[in-house]
């Protein structure tokens, strides 16, 4: 009985690991406007988008869902609106700018979204933006998608997130 | 006179060539001559309008859009010492798809944003500026701009001169002074909506149309009184007959173009609203007809499952009367497009005299892939002829008027079709052709581009894309991604072509010399002999040309040729945009054909001037 | 040839027999202390941790189907929520399929088979430890990732596109794969083992066609594990390369089909099937023989049955895709082979009802549980015939019908005669009896339970309730018998309780079995109870189908040399004997290659360099593991 139990043990030890989290009882779009003034209404903290494959994998589909792909172009090439893959950033590159960028607009084409995309979402897009210019790490990156072949980019910038803001935390 | 009579022999033997290709090219089925197919052979070509003037007044020449000058002091002979007379550098490195204008002593360009227009005095040397009109657009109106923020061009007429801004305004400037007469606001960019097509005036009309068509925008063709720039009228190119303008005087050709509302009953519920058909090409206007002519591009969203049925009066061709805009004929090149096949593609007037009589006649290479002969009369196709690879269908059907497409080369939702030939850019896209009566032949840039495409959803959002294709492009069949080449309109032939390795994105020029200016992407601005095709002279500028070359006789005497270099526009956004190769799917997919292209040239905008010594 | 086959008993002293036992337990002596826990090859200690191991697997699957029944209790119940619904019946599948039904079959198998040709042990002890340490550590890979979060969630036959990288987002499905991945290979690892132990070392005199009925159901299985599971991992590995590497081979888009993942499964999901129902069958010949005292009726269209079964089994695997649309004259084909398969074992069926018919019913325990199987067994097999035609199929698709359906053929199939057998096994395996009491009362509460969970399934089936929904409205009127099932799932777990309390009794007080306790005729009930580690004290050889009803002993091997792991390795059709081989000992290394694959294939899922990595490891203990043995003695020196 020595080895069942050990495996017992074992698998709930397990259970104090780190999860990966993924909340399908998101706040209502309603609710998440209301709450936009808190900088993550969902009380979560960023490391909960970034860090989370589900997160970067709905931000892949808000980014087409949202027309994002449109300007941008599925694999963040670029077309109407400048490219996301690049490394570059006109706005500022950390996760509160790319935010920013998405729920304010910019002036040269950006439009706001702020009025259309409940916030959980919007971090998850910012969660796939600044995955497609290898800033996520390898786990959380989203893999080929089920459609016509996108490359990866070609240079894998800095894994690290640039902080030029301090990252808002949970309250 | 002489000259005339020798086109005319010239002309015959061509047809009479022409004639025996077509008989030995008779294939199976698809390649019968349906009935009602109109015998032209044998007939003389002469543009529908024209007298030499030595000025460039309008982007194509003239109301016909010829592009053709009877300017004969360049000729094959002497081409070769073409050199720069002068260079003016406009500060803004995004596609110059404009073509100078040239009346009297001025000449006045309109560059892409943000929109300045500037005069030069050509009387004085080096082509020092006059004045500049600033426009200030919306910077936002950037981010609506499906292709870059071209701007193609300005019009003069009665010592204005109109142009259209990239955030929808129509602006009239005193020709003299730069001074702004009236600036009318035509659409909105929170709506999606650009401006980037050449105004033509006609009959005291300023005549400018809306792009947007990837945006779900609805199209129209707007005429504004050239004295006050009130709006005379709006003719929108979806939804019921009066909006479209059809009134009792409408007589389509074909059967199917005939009936009430057409334009909201051949949409799913609503779609009309939303369903693209807007105006950014050439506009022709023949006076003897007292006929406007112009295409209507793509329907929206490009995802075809989304807008069943034949999305009146998207990709076709529109006939009006200028005075109160009522739609006097329609052909659909493209009925329910399926591949973003705009139908704005310029149409050339031309008069024919065949053996059956004189007979007015229209031409237009549609991005289809097909070169179409229609009696601009009353709208029948006269011959519908492939001039580039095409895989997406199998003719038109000339008693119905309509194209043949083939059923597995039609997207899905979910599923790539392989091999879609010509790709979206079409087999020509926007770049204007030219027509000399004195060869006549049609001087064709086109593109070689076949594409692989998948459907998705399109979500409508105000403003942004709505267009639900994932498409990677590749060149055509023997590799080279362009063409530029020499169509015999009548005998529906080739007469010479020359493979370019990049799309052929410029406009061309065709001269009282028989020759030929055309620019390539990487950056050589070329003259070749109109005859044969023969390289005579190039130049290599400093950023791909995509621009429209123009020739004028300068206050000098001198024959001018002038050209903006500065790529850009939807197949070269990749340099000045700075759009990533390694995607292949950017710039809704031209990138895939297009990756090379930052290395072969890089982004700019100067105009060049080139003169003999 | 280094053995002789004697006629007749020696008439060797008692000191002669006490030289040849002291002398075996010796050289087959197991491995003492905590490092010899890790080093044990013997097949009755391994088939023993395999099934303890199994039957874990089964508590946890068990636990996740009563959680499921929680759910859906009622309508509109949040119990459990959406996410870790997904994740329970995926894994509670999984381990149904891959950790339980397939290991615990081939434990029995490895335990018993060696025993009932009469060899000392299977043929390949260290491989047989390797097997299930890679079974254990894929096992355990699953419930760690299940218990943090990332337990596979697309279904137990992950179709893609869903489970592929677009749709299944993060290590989920990653996980998924490399289980049945390596799961497999322990099951083919076994499978191996199982057919040359059967082929090879067969008592001298048991022809193939002496065989036990559930040697030959393990023989077939074996074979069927050969050809099924290299499609499963086949597809399973093409997954994994399109989702860590991407490559397209499921992506339509650009040329792949995600229907080619669907046929490769299949290929193996069916057949998978008959591996479970197959050993399960050869329970119920051996229970049905033993307690009606007589030899079965119609042996050999017994084994062409079987036969039969392997061969059909594998021709319609694409009846599960009927609804993926196919040709008419597909269709037609694996509907016509789909119904076919009801023959053999419908003549299997009339063979053990002739069987108890004509002879002296014993009522034990183990046969109640196959009166059980073949109650529901039918109900299932009926259902069955019901699902393979196309236009039913298509209305019950992805409802319960075919949960009910699939429940009443595995559990019925499967876990019935399983618990038959335990009962049956269980004094041979532990030296003592079950309590007879508790045994029938373990079998009417699970009978029951089983009925009123799965039951009703039909039903709701039919009125549309799908599969996989982690709740339902109220209006839908699917509560009441949802209610009804998860009261069913409660008795089922009372008699499953009842079955465990009354082996934790048995383990602890129960009466002392004797070698024979069932007065049975296969040749492992010649041994003690439990068999000592060398199984044999002489290796026996057989003249008929039923050598302990037959009068065994008195023909035994002689002439093997107790002081080597000698097994007599006989020919492969009628059981000659053809030469002695000497088996390897203990050792670690089949543990440490266990790890080495289970750490490639995990690490795998998060880089590449897991390939090199495990060539590396694996090399270095492949090495250690074939490294020379001692020179052992000639055997021959030593005799006179």
């Amino acid at each position: 009985m020595r080895a069942p139990s050990l495996l017992l043990l074992a698998l709930l030890s397990a259970a104090g690991c780190r999860r990966e989290r993924r909340s399908f009882s998101e706040p209502s779009p309603l609710q998440a406007r209301v709450e936009r003034a808190e900088p993550l209404p969902s009380g979560e903290p960023l490391s909960h988008f970034l860090d989370n494959a589900w997160a970067v994998s709905e931000g892949a589909r808000l980014f087409g869902w949202y027309n994002c792909a449109g300007c941008h172009s599925l694999g963040g090439g670029g077309g109407m609106g400048p490219p996301l893959r690049d490394g570059a950033w006109r706005y500022g590159g950390a996760p509160a700018d790319v935010h920013r960028s998405i729920v304010e607009g910019r002036p040269n084409g950006m439009p706001a979204f702020g009025p259309r995309i409940p916030d959980y979402q919007t971090w998850q897009l910012v969660a796939y933006v600044l995955s497609l210019s290898g800033r996520l790490r390898l786990d959380v990156e989203p893999g080929r998608p089920e459609a016509i072949a996108i490359g990866k980019p070609p240079v894998m910038v800095s894994k690290k997130l640039p902080s030029a803001e301090p990252l808002p935390e949970a309250p | 006179m002489q000259a005339s009579s020798r086109a005319a022999e010239t002309l015959f033997i061509a047809a009479t060539l022409g004639l025996l290709v077509f008989g030995c090219h008779r294939g199976p089925a698809d390649a019968e001559p349906p009935t009602g197919r109109v015998v032209l052979i044998g007939g003389r070509l002469a543009p529908a309008s024209g007298v030499e003037d030595g000025e460039w007044r309008k982007v194509a020449k003239d109301d016909a859009n010829t592009r053709f000058s009877g300017l004969a002091t360049i000729t094959p002979g002497n081409v070769a010492t073409l050199r720069v007379a002068w260079t003016f550098k406009t500060g803004i490195a995004r596609g110059h798809e404009a073509a100078p204008l040239v009346v009297g002593s001025t000449m006045y360009v309109v560059t892409p944003f943000p929109n300045r227009v500037h005069a030069f005095d050509l009387k004085a040397p080096n082509g020092t500026p006059k004045w500049t009109y600033e426009a200030h657009p919306e910077a936002r109106a950037q981010g609506v701009a499906c292709c870059d923020v071209v701007n193609r061009g300005a019009a003069y007429d009665d010592g204005r001169v109109f142009f259209n801004t990239l955030d929808d305004h129509t602006i009239a400037l005193d020709a003299a002074t730069g001074r702004e007469l009236w600036n009318t606001k035509l659409g909105e960019v929170a709506r999606g909506e650009t401006m980037t097509m050449a105004p033509l005036v006609v009959k005291g009309r300023v005549l400018v149309g809306n792009s947007g068509g990837e945006l779900g925008v609805r199209g129209w063709l707007t005429a504004l009184d050239a004295r006050t720039g009130e709006i005379a009228w709006r003719a929108y190119s979806t939804g019921p007959d009066a909006d479209v303008l059809i009134g009792a005087a409408f007589k389509p050709y074909y059967a199917g173009d005939r009936g009430v509302d057409l334009g909201v009953h051949s949409w799913p519920p609503e779609r009309w609203k939303i369903g693209g058909g807007t105006v950014w090409g050439f506009v022709s206007y023949d006076p003897e007809l007292d006929l406007l002519y112009y295409g209507t591009a793509n329907p929206g969203p490009w995802n075809n499952e989304q807008r069943v049925g034949d999305n009146k009066w998207t990709s076709g061709i529109f006939a009006r009367r200028p005075a109160d805009g009522s739609a006097v004929w329609f052909y659909q090149w493209s009925p329910h497009d399926l591949y973003d096949y705009d139908g704005v593609n310029e149409s050339v007037l031309a008069d024919a005299d065949t053996p059956n009589g004189p007979r007015k006649l229209l031409f237009h290479a549609d991005r289809n892939g097909y070169l179409y002969v229609l009696d601009r009369a009353n709208g029948q196709v006269l011959s519908a002829t492939q001039f580039g690879h095409v895989t997406t269908s199998r003719g038109v059907d000339l008693t119905t008027g309509r194209l043949n497409y083939v059923a597995e080369k039609q997207p899905h939702v979910g599923q790539t079709v392989h091999d879609i030939c010509p790709g979206s850019p079409g087999a020509k896209d926007w770049q204007p052709m030219a027509f000399s009566p004195k060869t006549a032949l049609l001087y064709i840039p086109h593109n070689n581009l076949c594409q692989d495409e998948e459907g998705m959803q399109a979500n409508y959002i105000a403003g942004t894309p709505f267009v639900g294709e994932a498409i990677k492009m590749r060149p055509g069949p023997g590799g080279n991604r362009g063409v530029f080449s020499a169509w015999d309109p009548l005998g529906a032939r080739e007469v010479w072509h020359i493979d370019e390795d990049l799309p052929v994105w410029s406009g061309a020029l065709v001269t009282g010399s028989n020759l030929v200016f055309y620019g390539t992407m990487d950056g050589t601005f070329k003259a070749v002999d109109a005859k044969t095709g023969a390289l005579l002279w190039h130049a290599e500028l400093d950023s791909g040309v995509v621009g429209q070359p123009i020739t004028y006789r300068g206050p000098d005497g001198k024959q001018y040729v002038a050209v903006f270099s500065g790529v850009g526009g939807w197949a070269g956004a990749v340099v000045p945009a700075k759009l990533d190769v390694t995607d292949p799917t950017a710039a809704l997919g031209f990138v895939n054909a297009m990756r090379d292209l930052p290395q072969r040239t890089r982004a700019g905008g100067t105009l060049y001037v080139f003169t003999l010594p | 040839m280094t053995s002789t086959v004697a006629t007749e008993s020696t008439p060797d002293s008692r000191s002669e027999d006490a030289r040849l036992e002291r002398e075996l337990t010796d050289t087959w002596r197991l491995c003492r202390g905590f490092a010899g826990w890790f080093c044990e090859t013997n097949h009755t200690v391994i088939a023993r941790r395999m099934l303890v191991t199994a039957f874990v697997f089964f508590a946890l699957g068990g636990v996740e189907a009563l959680l499921m029944r929680l759910e859906l209790a009622r309508p509109d119940n949040h119990f459990i929520g959406p996410d870790r619904y997904d994740q329970l019946f995926t894994v509670h599948g999984s381990t149904m399929m891959f950790l339980f039904a397939v290991p615990v079959m081939q434990a029995m198998g490895i335990y018993l088979v060696p025993l009932m040709v009469g060899a000392r042990t299977v043929a390949f002890p260290r491989l047989n430890a390797y097997a299930y340490y890679t079974y254990l550590i894929g096992g355990v890979f699953l419930y760690v990732s299940l218990f943090t979060d990332t337990g596979p969630d697309t279904g137990w036959f992950s179709y893609v596109p869903l489970s592929g990288p677009q749709f299944s987002p993060g290590k989920r499905v990653d996980v998924w794969s490399q289980v049945v991945t390596f799961t497999e290979l322990s099951a083919l690892s076994t499978a191996a083992n199982l057919i040359v132990t059967t082929l090879k070392l067969r008592a001298p005199g048991m022809a193939l066609n002496r065989m036990p009925l559930f040697v030959w159901a393990e023989l077939v299985t074996s074979f069927m594990v050969i050809f099924a599971m290299p499609a499963v991992m086949l597809a399973t590995m093409c997954l994994a390369l399109d989702r860590l590497v991407g490559t397209h081979f499921f992506n339509s888009a650009v040329g792949g089909d995600p229907l080619l993942w669907q046929h490769l499964f299949w290929f193996f999901g069916h057949p998978e099937v008959y591996i479970i129902f197959l050993p399960a069958l050869g329970m119920v010949s051996s229970i049905v023989v033993t307690f009606s005292r007589r030899p079965v009726v119609g042996y050999l269209p017994m084994v062409l049955s079987l036969v039969a079964t392997a061969f059909l089994g594998f021709g319609l695997w694409v009846h599960h895709m009927f609804a993926t649309g196919l040709a008419e004259l597909g269709q037609g084909f694996f509907t016509a082979a789909s119904i076919m398969i009801a023959i053999p074992s419908g003549v299997q069926i009339f063979c053990w009802i002739a069987t108890l018919w004509s002879g002296r019913l014993v009522l034990a325990t183990p046969l109640w549980f196959v009166f059980g199987f073949v109650a529901i067994f039918v109900v299932g097999g009926l259902s069955g015939v019901m699902v393979a035609s196309v236009p039913i199929d298509l209305q019950v698709h992805d409802t319960f019908f075919v949960v009910a359906h699939l429940h009443y053929v595995l559990i019925g199939g499967a876990v019935f005669p399983l618990l038959g057998g335990i009962h049956y096994w269980f004094p041979k395996l532990t030296g003592r009896m079950l309590d007879e009491r508790l045994g029938k009362a373990g079998f009417v509460l699970t009978f029951t339970g089983f009925n009123l969970t799965f039951f009703p399934m039909h039903l709701l089936g039919l009125h549309g309730m799908p599969r996989r929904i982690y709740t339902y409205r109220a209006a839908t009127g699917f509560g009441p018998l949802n209610l009804l099932a998860t009261v069913g799932a409660f008795v089922l777990l009372a008699g499953l309780l009842v079955v465990l309390t009354n082996v934790v009794r048995a383990l602890l007080s129960g009466r002392d079995a004797g070698p024979d306790p069932w007065q049975s005729d296969t040749l492992e009930w010649s041994v003690a109870s439990p068999p000592a580690p060398y199984v044999y004290e002489h290796l026996p050889c057989v003249a008929g189908r039923y050598p302990l009803w037959e009068g065994i002993r008195d023909c035994v091997v002689e002439g093997m040399d107790p002081r080597q792991r000698q097994v007599l390795v006989t020919a492969a059709l009628d059981a000659a004997p053809d030469h002695v081989y000497v088996l390897p000992g203990p050792s670690i290394w089949p543990l440490l290659s266990a790890v080495a694959t289970g750490v490639t294939f995990i690490t795998m899922i998060f880089t590449p360099w897991a390939v090199p990595l495990g060539l590396a490891l694996g090399t270095v203990c492949l090495v250690g593991w074939f490294w020379p043995r001692p020179p052992h003695e000639p055997l021959l020196a030593e005799q006179p």
